[in-house]
């Protein structure tokens, strides 16, 4: 019983320490000039991140000069405690890394955030995650693939983990949406910020279902720079990382890459050989990767690689038929995924122009096949 | 001795009469002009006095004092010359006041007394028939344009001692003009060819379809595609496959090109559809029309034709956005201090676009523009202006096959033949209403005549709940529908003709779901 109280009653101590010491994780968020993993030593070598707060000129030799400037510099800062006064009256929360809920994907790093700034929620421990990444300039045979993808893990309840931007990173979350799932976004700027900003109604959806997360400290603008290193956080949250339609430079494959430092488990969705678009994710497959044709082969790499176990069956195949009228049925047997323009379609189908055009239309508005951009058809899957 | 002339001027593109007075008294010798005068009338006193001198008549040493009047309109151009030297005459005497009661003058005089053609005749001589007088003395040069004007007896002088003998001997007038009248134009219109025919456009069939209903219901059209795939050539056929102009639609376009001193050689009547295909450099100014005194522009220039934009996003937004206003009310209003301008601007625009800054999107492998530039780029173009657009098409070059292929494509006759039957359909649909063609249908009539069957009003409920156009779209696609109706000479719009309709006007929509 003794012991009982005990336990209690430390870790209640560690609790009310783990809050005290939150302001001065959060006031380490600043120090961006310091490498993480020095600050880590740092505050290993000073016992709390609190002494290092406190701590004089003479007692940092092991910092460069110009890193040392910042870190006094920063002690006699007043936004960042009048920042910390406020934060509850922010849009935003701060989530020290000692503080339960934070993300257990990124424990694992050796250079994990000091803390994270989030709205909506975070991750929950239990459901597994995939990461859905690639090109912004997307196709939109790319980015309905990565929609399907991330619609069918929704479904299953599956967390779809990306970085927000637009493309195949949109594109995988909004599907995650319509499936019914949550989603996460990891930012390359500050939480106050919008970028970018073609995304504005993703920002508000992935809010109320899912979370929008970032290690950087409001205001930091979105610096090119900021978002290879976020990369890395995308795939420490991630179980499975999934690369559609990347460039043979992409920073797609700097995901892959940590992923695999990490020891994750890549795939990729393979495309033609000769085309630039997909050249990284043919060479990613050339060097190992999964190949990965549906999201039935995601599962089925979650089933293998984490104790989840797919519950619900009825994963929807495609519907070969879709009730279509025999003309309909013509010209949709002319359209394929990748988008195909109309010209072509009025060529193949022998009707005249009028009538083709007719029946695209119905066709799209049956839902079974889509334009983008304008007079650009493919079939949907 | 006191005399006077009547001489016109145009306003915006109308005809306004001038009372040119003339005063000879005693006095230090002068030659007064007065009346609201340009700078440019105020120098014609030294260039009248010395083409009369070299005519053979020498100003008197007195007073003469030139009023034009009304006083409080402000007179520009240079066809008060002639009047004012015929009224200087009669004060003279060599003259009567009673030879000149019923004629209107009009023309610019030479230091030699050579009597060169002004602009905006045409507009002049109509209203001069309007208001009763029944004859017009103007240059030369400027006769065939003025004498478009039936009822109207037009005499065409070279000089001014021409014309002072011409008004001594009345019977030699008779002969004189008898022997010049100018065949009326209305049997001599020439049959003009557009430069370019469909035949030379292959293939590309949604390009051709999109044309034939542009040009049938005169609907605004937006060609996007990559440079080189023909939107230009394309634009360029269409004033081929458009009905030739009514002989109103000819004048009311000769008065504007006559103003802007754009008539053809010989000053002859404008029977061609016009095709305008201003530069994106081109100024509002420019584009609407503007000056102290306005002058009709590009959009009035295109008047009953095509106005063609070409690379549309590079246009000024601020000028592009200012063809909102002409394009909903068929006519420009230019307010001035002075007075309100309105030029006719019945126009079809046609604009083409690249669909992103390097023009290959959406072939991705080409194609490195981010989503952000290509929205960027995209958003040169309004809103505002793009619901104005009636069909959008995509345009991509056309494949080998069609180019090398032997087929011959239907020629621009062929087409013009069905265009002009749907647009009989609608002339005579609308003869009591003031329009010509679908394009024109205000709301009311679209209640009217765009009654839609209830599987088509459902239809056009789940598009419109879907946002997929805003509420002047959804009248745009109405009156598409019923242009698609008339091609086919069907008397009520079916489902088949909504849905064709729908499927132009998409390019809204398509811009939100990219992102």
């Amino acid at each position: 019983m003794k012991e009982h109280h005990k336990k209690e009653s430390s870790m209640c101590e560690q609790k009310m320490a783990s809050q005290e010491d939150a302001f001065y994780y959060f006031w380490l968020t600043f120090l961006n000039k310091i490498p993480i993993q020095k600050l880590q030593e740092g505050v290993r070598s000073f016992g709390s991140p609190k002494r290092l707060f406190e701590a004089r000129e003479g007692e940092l030799d092991w910092l460069t000069q110009v890193q040392r400037r910042q870190l006094l510099a920063l002690q006699k800062d007043e936004h960042i405690p009048r920042l910390w006064e406020e934060r509850l009256q922010k849009p935003y929360r701060f989530l020290s890394c000692k503080e339960n809920g934070y993300p257990s994907g990124l424990l694992e790093l050796n250079d994990m955030p000091f803390g994270i700034y989030y709205k909506g929620r975070l991750p929950s421990r239990n459901s597994p995650s995939v990461a859905v990444v690639g090109a912004r300039n997307s196709t939109a045979y790319g980015a309905e693939f990565a929609y399907q993808i991330g619609k069918e893990l929704g479904r299953h309840g599956i967390m779809v983990v990306s970085g927000l931007a637009v493309g195949i990173d949109a594109a995988a979350h909004r599907g995650c949406l319509d499936g019914g799932g949550y989603t996460f976004g990891i930012l390359g700027c500050g939480i106050d910020r919008m970028y970018p900003k073609e995304n504005h109604r993703l920002f508000l959806d992935m809010q109320e279902r899912g979370g929008i997360l970032t290690e950087y400290p409001p205001e930091t603008k979105p610096l090119p720079y900021l978002f290879p290193r976020r990369n890395r956080l995308i795939s420490a949250m991630a179980d499975f990382i999934l690369v559609v339609e990347a460039r043979e430079k992409s920073g797609s494959l700097i995901t892959t890459d940590f992923a695999l430092e990490q020891g994750k488990d890549v795939g990729a969705v393979p495309g033609r050989p000769c085309d630039q678009l997909n050249m990284g994710c043919n060479r990613l497959i050339q060097q190992g990767a999964k190949c990965i044709l549906s999201a039935e082969d995601v599962l089925e790499e979650l089933e293998a690689c984490t104790a989840w176990r797919k519950t619900i069956q009825n994963t929807e195949k495609i519907n070969t038929d879709l009730g279509l009228a025999p003309k309909e049925k013509m010209v949709y047997s002319c359209l394929r995924l990748e988008p195909k323009f109309i010209d072509e379609i009025l060529c193949q189908i022998e009707l005249p122009v009028w009538e083709g055009i007719q029946i695209l239309t119905e066709l799209e508005r049956k839902g079974v096949i889509k334009q983008n951009p304008h007079h650009y058809f493919y079939r949907v899957m | 001795m006191y005399s006077y002339v009547t001489s016109g001027t145009v306003f915006g593109i109308e005809g306004m009469l001038i009372q040119v007075e003339t005063d000879v008294s005693d006095g230090l010798p002068a030659l007064h002009l007065v009346g609201s005068l340009s700078g440019g009338i105020r120098e014609s006193g030294e260039r009248i006095r010395t083409a009369m001198r070299n005519s053979g008549f020498r100003l008197p040493p007195k007073r003469i004092v030139v009023n034009l009047s009304p006083a409080d309109v402000r007179k520009d151009g240079s066809g008060y010359d002639l009047p004012i030297a015929v009224a200087i005459l009669i004060s003279m005497g060599f003259l009567s006041q009673e030879q000149v009661r019923e004629t209107v003058f009009l023309g610019e005089l030479c230091l030699d007394g050579t009597v060169m053609p002004v602009r905006g005749v045409l507009s002049v001589a109509d209203h001069a028939k309007k208001s009763g007088f029944h004859t017009l003395v103007v240059a030369y040069d400027n006769r065939q344009e003025a004498s478009l004007v039936s009822g109207l007896q037009v005499i065409g002088i070279r000089s001014l001692t021409e014309l002072v003998t011409l008004l001594q001997e009345p019977d030699r007038l008779r002969s004189y003009v008898g022997a010049d009248r100018v065949e009326h134009a209305a049997e001599s219109m020439p049959e003009e060819h557009a430069p370019h025919d469909f035949r030379d456009l292959h293939g590309q069939p949604i390009l051709r379809r999109a044309m034939e209903i542009a040009a049938s219901g005169m609907h605004n059209l937006l060609m996007s595609g990559p440079p080189g795939a023909g939107k230009t050539l394309a634009a360029k056929c269409l004033t081929g496959i458009l009905p030739p102009l009514s002989f109103e639609e000819c004048m009311e376009l000769t008065k504007i090109y006559s103003v802007r001193g754009m008539l053809p050689d010989g000053h002859r009547m404008i029977t061609a559809r016009p095709f305008r295909s201003p530069h994106h450099s081109a100024s509002m100014a420019a584009l609407i029309g503007g000056g102290l005194a306005p002058k009709p522009g590009e959009i009035s220039l295109a008047h009953n034709g095509v106005l063609f934009l070409d690379e549309l996003p590079e246009f000024s937004r601020t000028v592009i956005d200012a063809l909102r206003q002409p394009l909903e009310d068929g006519s420009v209003t230019l307010s001035r201090l002075q007075a309100t301008y309105r030029f006719p601007a019945r126009i079809m625009l046609v604009g083409a676009m690249n669909p992103c800054p390097c023009g290959a999107y959406p072939d991705r492998n080409r194609c490195h523009c981010t989503l952000h530039q290509i929205q960027t780029y995209q958003n040169h173009v309004s809103r505002a202006l793009l619901d104005r657009m009636d069909l959008h098409v995509t345009v991509r070059p056309p494949s080998f096959r069609d180019i090398k292929q032997n087929t011959v494509w239907e020629a621009s006759d062929a087409i013009r033949e069905r265009v002009v039957q749907s647009h009989r359909i609608q002339t005579l649909r609308y003869r009591d209403r003031g329009i010509r063609y679908n394009a024109q249908l205000p709301v009311d009539g679209i209640r009217e005549f765009c009654q839609l069957g209830s599987d088509g009003e459902d239809f056009m409920q789940e598009l419109y709940e879907q946002e997929a156009f805003s509420a002047r779209g959804y009248h745009r696609v109405l009156k598409l529908a019923r242009t698609i109706a008339d091609m086919e000479a069907s008397e009520r719009i079916s489902l088949s003709h909504l849905k064709e309709a729908v499927s132009y006007r998409l390019l809204d929509r398509r811009k939100e779901s990219e992102g």
